[in-house]
């Protein structure tokens, strides 16, 4: 990966600032997302993420700073930018009343593909999201998931090297989440940069190499998923589980540098959380291992994604 | 347990008018609507005050005629703005997903009817009463009856209530405000002036006996107020048509609520096209034709121009064959009015022909059906959300916009072909007439040149339609809704084609009354049609008398107005093209980015 960083940002966004009538949806915010790497973009509903995406994507015009993407200005070389992106909003918009082939085609041609290259390159794109067996189906047939998977196929069309892509995963059932997500992991080891927008951060958790964080316009945190945990965990909490029920409590809380600990109700599991600057993670494993408990795993508490989350952004709708 | 005691109220009612009282349209359509009123009836009042009287004594008595101004006034906005407010009373509720709450309560469907339909009328109430001052105005001159007052308050009531019924009942039916309002437009088009008007030239009957039934302001306005010594039993009786026509439109409306509460959006259109193509199949597939298909379709899939594809190929009034059928069924009367009148040879009398009605019809059907489909060549994709994923393509907005039009080309060039049928009728039937002649349409041949008459028809066509076009596709470009880019393309029409007449007509008529002449007409857009299909350029004035308008005038007129359109048309399709990119909502090319600033210098921008 550090070869990776000494390459110029695919998105580099400076002291970029955006108001609405007397509402200011983005204050100085700044960020940058590397080559080849999945970014999330994350933040309650009203943070501002959309406005950012619509900015970047050409829809709307920074009233300060600047947006670059591959190095071009976005107000400036705005018909180059849209040539490398693919954009997909947080609706489905959609032409119901086309075949997923004549979709892609349309957009093919919208992006002045020549006709010769537009059928192999929606070959391609609709065996990557698996939708090859439905290209006659009308999309106005299809389930929420499909229209989906079309819509992404769509973002595909130009071979862009950005994808934006805004709550993509909304309004999805678990299994569709799920391929979605197994899709765009595959997007990335093709050398695509994917900057995602969500406001689940667990959901990004396990998918993205680097996030930012935004609240009322500003900007909480930009950086790698790891530097979020260590920034934000002083006290990271463990799930430790038995392969039977055993009180384990006393003996648990007895190792150096374990704060607290707390049963999981109907479980045979165990809550550990230890004070990061006392111990670590392995010290704490071994010492559970050496009290001869019968461990079935010993796993980070995702909670805790979600309560670095929670302590980055303020609490109540914003105003 | 303590029974809960029924508490009488009107919940529903109190929210539509708290809602409506929110609204900033609210209070706009209330400055419209006084602006109407009050400067429709100083343009009235003006001439009849200042310029055609010598002494203040001469006006006594002139109340009747100031009154019977007003009232015309207050029928005309009910009809113009209860629709707009109406239309969306039940609709609204369907496209917001609130209708099945609604539907949840204890309120019944009576209920719900009855409040919805007070919600509407008592904002149309409030604003007939800013009529009062004129009204006083107009009795403080003399000559109004009582029973002509409370007679208008009774017809005017009862309108009200008619209109509003009747568009409750489309929204009761209808999924969305778009189509309710579609759908009683082109009711009101047919039950209010085609049907009636048609009749009465078939028959030869006047079309008051057909408007008694359905026109209230007609009826007030030729009632005898002053003869009959006790006018409410026949007014009574003459408003039955108009009471039993409001229950029938209730009845219906609580009918369709609940069964076409949940009903999925559908295109109508689509829908009776599609019904149409299998009959034409069955019919075609016989032993004689054999399915053989004329034209087929050129190609099926985008070659170059995507957005023009999909307007040609996916909309319905831009394929061929649905075209074709339009064409042809607009082409029937046309050519059996024709036939008649070949037979019938030139006329003694000075009625106006059927093919002059249906030209006229057909202009009014024409600029409805395109200012519609333009002003939703936008606005439709912003609604549905299909917008934004097409501008972060590089397709520019110059383009999208002019593919978007291509898309309507075919449907104006479908038009054309009936517009070309009655304006060659026409000039057949006039060749070789002597100038004393009546032609087709009842008026004299005076100066008459049939190139003069096919070249302003011509220029009608390739101007006027085109004009109609770019207007609503600039309002529908700057709308942010499907209903507003709608109303206001209509609005816009209908103000560009009447108020330059009104406004030129009363400024002229006051300050010089010697320098007033009808060919102020031709300051509309419509009126020049209408002054080339009559051979009409303008009565007598000082300035102009009638014997000098020979052939040089009128090629000045005629020539002198299309160009004027002409460059307006210029005007309109410049500036959409030129902002494109701004009316879409998107960045446009610019040379240089914008350079970092602080949070201080930021300016405030509004929602695309």
């Amino acid at each position: 990966m550090a070869s990776v960083f000494e390459t110029p940002p695919v998105l580099d966004v400076q002291r970029l600032s955006y108001a609405f009538k007397n509402h200011r949806a983005l204050i100085n915010v700044n960020f940058q997302v590397q080559p080849q790497s999945l970014h999330g973009f994350v933040g309650p509903n009203g943070a501002g993420k959309t406005t950012t995406l619509k900015i970047i994507c050409t829809l709307l015009q920074p009233q300060a700073g600047s947006v670059r993407v591959f190095g071009m200005d976005v107000v400036g070389q705005v018909k180059e930018v849209r040539r490398r992106i693919g954009f997909m909003p947080d609706h489905f918009s959609m032409y119901r009343q086309m075949t997923v082939y004549e979709y892609l085609d349309f957009f093919g041609a919208a992006y002045g593909l020549a006709q010769s290259d537009r059928d192999r390159v929606i070959a391609d794109v609709l065996a990557l999201t698996d939708m090859d067996g439905r290209k006659d189906s009308l999309i106005n047939g299809l389930s929420r998931g499909m229209q989906q998977r079309v819509s992404l196929a769509r973002v595909l069309v130009n071979d862009p090297d950005l994808l934006l892509l805004d709550e993509p995963a909304s309004g999805l059932d678990p299994r569709a989440r799920i391929e979605l997500m197994e899709i765009l992991q595959e997007l990335r080891r093709m050398g695509k940069t994917i900057f995602i927008s969500s406001h689940i951060l667990s959901e990004l958790a396990e998918l993205c190499d680097s996030v930012t964080i935004i609240d009322r316009g500003l900007i909480k945190y930009s950086g790698d998923m790891d530097g979020l945990l260590v920034d934000a965990a002083a006290h990271p909490t463990y799930v430790l589980r038995l392969r039977e029920s055993v009180d384990a409590g006393e003996q648990l809380q007895s190792l150096p540098g374990v704060l607290s600990v707390s049963p999981l109700e109907g479980k045979p599991a165990w809550s550990v959380t230890y004070d990061r600057e006392l111990t670590d993670t392995n010290t704490v494993l071994r010492g559970v291992l050496d009290l001869g408990l019968p461990v079935a795993s010993f796993t980070e508490d995702r909670k805790h994604l979600n309560q670095a989350f929670m302590d980055l952004t303020e609490r109540g709708v914003r105003a | 347990m303590n029974q809960r005691r029924p508490t009488i109220g009107f919940p529903l009612l109190v929210k539509e008018l708290t809602e409506a009282a929110a609204r900033r349209r609210t209070y706009l359509v209330r400055v419209g609507y006084a602006l109407l009123l009050f400067v429709g009836a100083f343009l009235m009042f003006f001439g009849n005050i200042f310029s055609r009287q010598t002494s203040p004594l001469a006006l006594l008595g002139q109340g009747e005629n100031m009154f019977l101004m007003i009232v015309a006034l207050q029928f005309t906005g009910i009809y113009l703005f209860l629709p707009a407010m109406t239309c969306s009373a039940i609709t609204s509720e369907k496209e917001r997903d609130t209708f099945a709450l609604l539907l949840l309560t204890r309120l019944g469907q009576w209920t719900i009817l009855i409040e919805k339909l007070v919600g509407r009328l008592i904002p149309m109430f409030t604003f007939m009463l800013l009529a009062l001052p004129l009204m006083a105005f107009a009795y403080t001159y003399g000559g109004v009856q009582s029973a002509q007052i409370w007679g208008a308050v009774w017809l005017l009531g009862l309108t009200s209530v008619q209109v509003a019924a009747m568009c409750l009942m489309f929204s009761a039916y209808c999924r969305t405000t778009t189509g309710a309002f579609m759908a009683a437009h082109l009711f009101y088009f047919f039950i209010f002036f085609a049907i009636p008007g048609l009749m009465a030239d078939v028959a030869g009957v006047p079309e008051q006996r057909y408007m008694y039934f359905v026109g209230p302001a007609v009826y007030f306005d030729i009632f005898d107020w002053r003869s009959i010594p006790n006018p409410w039993p026949q007014v009574v009786s003459g408003s039955l048509p108009l009471i039993l026509s409001t229950i029938v439109f209730l009845v219906l409306a609580r009918r369709y609520l609940v069964r076409r509460a949940f009903v999925q959006p559908r295109n109508l259109l689509r829908s009776i096209f599609r019904g149409l193509d299998s009959v034409f199949v069955t019919l075609n597939n016989n032993w004689v034709t054999k399915g053989v298909v004329l034209v087929k379709e050129s190609a099926a899939l985008p070659v170059d121009r995507p957005v023009a594809w999909r307007e040609t190929m996916k909309k319905n009034l831009s394929q061929f064959r649905y075209v074709l059928r339009i064409c042809l069924l607009f082409e029937l009367p046309i050519v059996a009015v024709a036939v008649i009148l070949l037979f019938e040879g030139p006329r003694s009398s000075r009625d106006v022909s059927g093919l002059t009605v249906l030209l006229f019809m057909l202009w009014i059907l024409t600029a409805l059906i395109l200012t519609v489909q333009a002003s939703n060549l936008i606005a439709s994709e912003r609604s549905r959300q299909t917008l934004d994923v097409l501008l972060a393509t590089p397709l520019s907005g110059r383009d999208i916009l002019l593919e978007k039009v291509q898309g309507l080309r075919r449907l104006m060039y479908g038009l054309s072909v009936c517009f070309l049928s009655i304006f060659f009728c026409e000039a057949w039937l006039r060749w070789g007439l002597g100038s004393n002649n009546f032609n087709s349409s009842g008026f004299s041949l005076y100066h008459y040149s049939t190139v003069r008459y096919l070249v302003g028809s011509l220029l009608s066509l390739v101007i006027h339609l085109q004009l109609i076009v770019w207007l609503a596709m600039w309002i529908g470009l700057i709308a942010k809704t499907q209903i507003r880019a709608i109303l206001g393309s209509l609005a816009a029409l209908i103000v560009w084609c009447v108020l330059p007449v009104i406004v030129a007509a009363s400024l002229l008529s006051a300050a010089m009354p010697n320098a007033y002449d009808d060919l102020v007409i031709s300051l509309s857009p419509a009126g020049i049609i209408g002054m080339n299909e009559l051979n009409w350029y303008g009565g007598n004035s000082v300035q102009f008398p009638y014997s000098e308008r020979g052939p040089l005038f009128r090629w000045l007129v005629l020539l002198g107005n299309f160009g004027f359109y002409g460059l307006m048309l210029f005007f309109i399709r410049e500036r959409c093209l030129r902002n494109a990119d701004r009316y879409l909502g998107r960045c446009e090319d610019q040379p240089a980015a914008v350079p970092p600033a602080t949070i201080t210098d930021l300016q405030p921008a509004t929602m695309s």
